[in-house]
């Protein structure tokens, strides 16, 4: 198992170069820089910067370097934020953005794979037909509308929470946020758990579990479950990525200050090495998410549990 | 209607009637309404197990054997319309609510599936899929169940049961799992145990140990067994009686000896020809008589089997055949076993 | 001479029937494409409809709440303009761009696939390899990569999403590709001499139709979110045009004191895609009744 995990990780290397390569040279195929933008600053200075930030060397060199910069975790310094350098950034918007994403992804996947169930034993009753509509609506209603409408409803009309903001400790910040994030992959999730809970059930070994006259509750949850959530924990990579995406609109809209915002900001900006950096961090959480979802499959299901 | 088939039954048997009917099935129906149209599965199925007693079940595929296994366990789909009335151990089954379906379910009432691979659950241990029947209908704490478990695996003849017992189902041969899933039904010491097709999915060689296995833990146990097949060479060793269903329907219904000496009705006497030499090599499949039987939608007059019968007349395609006793106590529905 | 084994075609077309007997069997299915189709007729000539232009200022009604007495029917935004055209507008550069990028994830996927699954052999494992890697990268982010290139060609742009969005297309012709390539009406097809190329398109092509439709159905609607999402963000359609993910950006800045500024795109948008969504799940169940 251990093996197999290092096996894995090591395999990931590859990708991650590549990620990091392509990024590096499509956003360095793009004439202008950072700096264009900055009318205020003579083409002495302009060039100045360049030198200093070693963006008038040959892209090759500039490619090489960074690569040696990420050996040693070193992201480079940040074109736009000037006093910060990338990985400084990331280390202070990274605790936010993680906790808003593990607690939306948490709760998407327990309310999820309830939902699932419940609409799966219920099937075609009111339960199950409220099911499909939330499944509809996860896909349909997207978080820039949904978070807005939220905030209309919850915060200016009612007056229960913040419409936006950020204050350390305080969860009621959080609150607005983590349902417009968690919805879309909630929905996805409910839709999986009942499709295949609904499969699950009518399969033999469930029926020999009636046949043994052992309660429903034990059939659900020992024999019926874990195989059910064979595809829910297979979409979970895609629904980590589906979450990070939505946590750049939710973050934005709400204020937080966690990482989705760089990576707009350094797009407009054309701050490559932020923008760089948060690819890469992005698909390194990815990457680790999708080795996660293969060991979990692995024990959930002792037949394709890889040698030990 | 109902009781009067049921006297009928008991009073032709020739057995004293004393002997209490573990399994009671009276003018039973299953309706699936799918699609607009009203499919039967079961037609006026009536027989009766006695207590200790083999009954084999023989038809081709779709004649309802399944179907009546699952409504004697009260495992149909939702969907099913059941009629008529099932009572087993003297209390109606049909209407029983279902937290006594599960008490007894398990325990007084076992049944073996087809295909053991696909009836045992993949990510649950041997030990873990026997024990819960005891937790569950004996309330013992896992050790003692898992020990119980574990003197079952040898019973049913697993060389290494211990091994066994944390294995999961896949490291298992198909015979082995046959023989966990016949010591999971048995753990309870069941009245019945309802085997459907238990050797249909196994090798040749191996199907012979399985049907020695079920004849020994009879007798060990000294509960009724249900045997369902397509092939009468296997209910052939076990059953002491034997009916044979046609399309939902029961249409023969006999004496193991007197229907192989004698089989009457035209599509038992199909079956004994299509059936390997008894004791011969069982071969995979039957070489069945020509024709198909009628689908489970279709609603004939006359007799179901009268498509492909060599004897039909325009009679039997009128008139279904009621199912009646015959001079030696068997039941046949055709009119042709019958004097005009 | 016809190469069409005749006993093949005639399934077909009972199968495309049966289709869509299903599909006009579906209440939420025809409903959903009734809206769509309106919609996309309300986008196209809607805005001849307002006397407004999409950009003109009306300084006389700023901010103005939907109502049928005035022009404004479905209100103003904060400088004056009309929402309904600008809305209409929006829609339409939305649809266009969700269009325009299926297409080309269409033409590119299905080339792909039917190539790699049609050749087979050691060719198909290179092509899917590629596939594979391809798959396992954070598109989104591609995306927004992508963005820094393309900066102000947003077409450019949604044609990029397009040429990385093919990916699934691509799977799906090649197992249809694979599947039709062993049936004897291929092997007498290049038995008569035609060419690879013109039997992917005459014989392949035709048989993977089914798929195409729900997965175009079904991918409109994600490009749709996609380039809400990115203007949204500001790094989509620009100003003074408008798309739908724009305007719900400037609605849910004004949100305080101008809802309807948020809610009219946003509906729109929320509509649009549920109907799509409602419309591919119908198409298949309805060309694939297994699933049904």
């Amino acid at each position: 198992m251990l093996r197999y995990f290092i096996l894995r990780l090591l395999a990931a290397v590859p990708t991650l170069l590549a990620i990091v390569t392509i990024s590096f040279f499509l956003i360095h195929a793009v004439p202008g820089g950072p700096f264009d933008q900055e009318q205020t600053l003579s083409t002495q200075v302009t060039r100045n910067l360049d030198a200093e930030y070693g963006l008038n060397q040959p892209v090759w060199v500039q490619y090489t370097r960074y690569l040696a910069g990420l050996m040693h975790g070193d992201f480079g310094p940040s074109f736009r934020y000037q006093d910060f350098s990338v990985g400084e950034l990331i280390r202070q918007g990274l605790p936010v953005s993680m906790t808003l994403g593990a607690i939306a992804m948490s709760l998407a996947l327990l309310a999820g794979v309830g939902i699932g169930i419940a609409a799966a034993l219920h099937r075609q009753r009111l339960l199950d037909h409220a099911a499909i509509a939330l499944a509809i609506a996860g896909v349909a209603i997207p978080s820039f509308v949904l978070l807005p409408a939220l905030d209309l409803f919850f915060g200016v009309y009612l007056r229960w929470l913040p419409v936006a903001g950020w204050e350390p400790g305080s969860p009621r910040y959080f609150v607005l946020p983590v349902i417009t994030l968690c919805l879309p992959p909630l929905a996805f999730i409910a839709r999986l758990t009942r499709a295949s809970m609904i499969e699950v059930m009518q399969s033999g070994y469930v029926r020999t579990a009636f046949a043994k006259g052992l309660p429903l509750r034990t059939i659900v949850l020992r024999h019926a479950l874990r195989p059910a959530l064979v595809p829910v924990v297979s979409y979970l990579a895609p629904a980590v990525a589906m979450t990070m995406t939505g946590s750049l609109v939710v973050e934005k809209i709400a204020g937080l200050p966690g990482i989705g915002r760089y990576l707009v900001q350094g797009a407009l900006n054309r701050d490559y090495t932020l923008v760089l950096g948060m690819v890469i961090v992005y698909s390194a959480l990815l990457i680790l998410m999708g080795l996660l979802v293969d060991l979990t499959l692995g024990a959930l299901d002792p037949r394709v549990r890889l040698a030990g | 209607m109902c009781s009067a088939t049921r006297c009928a039954t008991r009073s032709t048997r020739g057995t004293p009637s004393d002997v209490a009917a573990i399994l009671s099935v009276a003018n039973l129906h299953v309706t699936y309404r799918r699609a607009g149209a009203h499919i039967e599965s079961l037609r006026e199925v009536s027989l009766d197990v006695e207590a200790g007693e083999c009954v084999g079940i023989v038809g081709e595929s779709g004649s309802g054997k399944s179907q009546l296994c699952l409504a004697i366990m009260g495992l149909l789909p939702a969907d099913a319309h059941l009629g008529g009335s099932i009572r087993f151990a003297d209390e109606q089954w049909l209407s029983a609510p279902r937290e006594r379906l599960e008490r007894v379910r398990g325990a007084k009432l076992a049944m073996v599936f087809q295909d053991p691979l696909s009836a045992l659950t993949p990510h649950l241990k041997i030990g873990v899929q026997m024990g819960e029947v005891l937790v569950n209908h004996r309330g013992v704490s896992w050790t003692v169940a898992r020990a119980a478990a574990l003197a079952m695996l040898s019973r049913v003849g697993i060389a290494d049961p211990a091994r066994c017992l944390d294995q999961y189902p896949h490291q298992l041969s198909g015979g082995m799992r046959q023989r966990v899933m016949i010591g999971m039904g048995l753990l309870c010491e069941p009245q019945l145990l309802i085997a459907d097709e238990p050797t249909t999915s196994l090798d040749v060689s191996v199907q012979a140990q399985v049907l020695d296995l079920l004849a020994k833990m009879r007798r060990d146990f000294r509960m009724a067994i249900l045997l369902v097949s397509h092939d009468l060479a296997v209910v052939a060793g076990l059953a002491e009686r034997i009916i044979v269903m046609y399309a939902g329907r029961v249409v023969e219904n006999a004496r193991a000896r007197d229907l192989f000496d004698r089989p009457r009705h035209p599509y038992t006497q199909a079956l004994m020809r299509c059936a390997p030499e008894l004791g011969g090599p069982l071969l995979a499949r039957l070489p069945t008589l020509p024709g198909q039987p009628p689908s489970a939608g279709e609603r004939l007059e006359g007799c179901e089997f009268a498509p492909r019968c060599a004897y039909a007349t325009e009679h039997c395609r009128r008139h279904r055949p009621a199912l009646e006793p015959l001079e030696d106590g068997r039941l046949v529905a055709c009119h042709a076993a019958r004097p005009a | 001479m016809n190469l069409r084994d005749p006993a093949e075609e005639a399934p077909r077309a009972g199968l495309w029937r049966d289709a869509g007997r299903r599909l006009r069997g579906s209440r939420a299915a025809m409903l959903a494409l009734a809206v769509i189709v309106f919609l996309v007729l309300l986008a196209l000539f809607g805005p001849y409809l307002n006397p407004n232009h999409f950009d003109t200022i009306d300084w006389s009604c700023i901010a103005m709440p939907p109502g049928l007495r005035h022009a404004h029917w479905w209100g103003t935004d904060r400088l004056g303009r009309d929402l309904f055209v600008r809305t209409l507008q929006g829609t339409r550069i939305s649809l266009a761009v969700g269009v325009i990028a299926t297409t080309v994830s269409l033409i590119v996927g299905i080339t792909y696939g039917a190539i790699a699954g049609f050749v087979g052999g050691r060719v198909d494992q290179l092509m899917m390899r590629l596939i594979e890697v391809l798959s396992g990268l954070p598109l989104i982010f591609f995306v927004i990569l992508l963005t820094v290139v393309f900066g102000r060609s947003v077409y450019l742009l949604f044609m990029a999403i397009g040429a990385i969005g093919w990916l699934t297309m691509a799977r799906i012709v090649r197992g249809q590709a694979m599947v039709i390539r062993g049936r004897e009406f291929i092997e007498a097809a290049a038995a008569a001499g035609a060419g690879p190329g013109r039997i992917i398109f005459r014989h392949v092509v035709p048989n993977i139709i089914g798929p195409v439709i729900v997965y175009a159905t079904l991918t409109v609607p994600q490009i749709i979110l996609f380039e809400s999402f990115l203007s949204f963000l500001g790094l989509g359609i620009q100003e003074p045009q408008a798309s739908l993910g724009t305007l719900i950006a400037s609605g849910a800045a004004q949100m305080q004191s101008a809802p309807w500024m948020l809610l009219v795109p946003g509906v729109i948008l929320a509509v649009l895609l549920v109907c799509f969504n409602v419309l591919g799940d119908a198409l298949r169940d309805a060309l694939d009744p297994r699933d049904a």
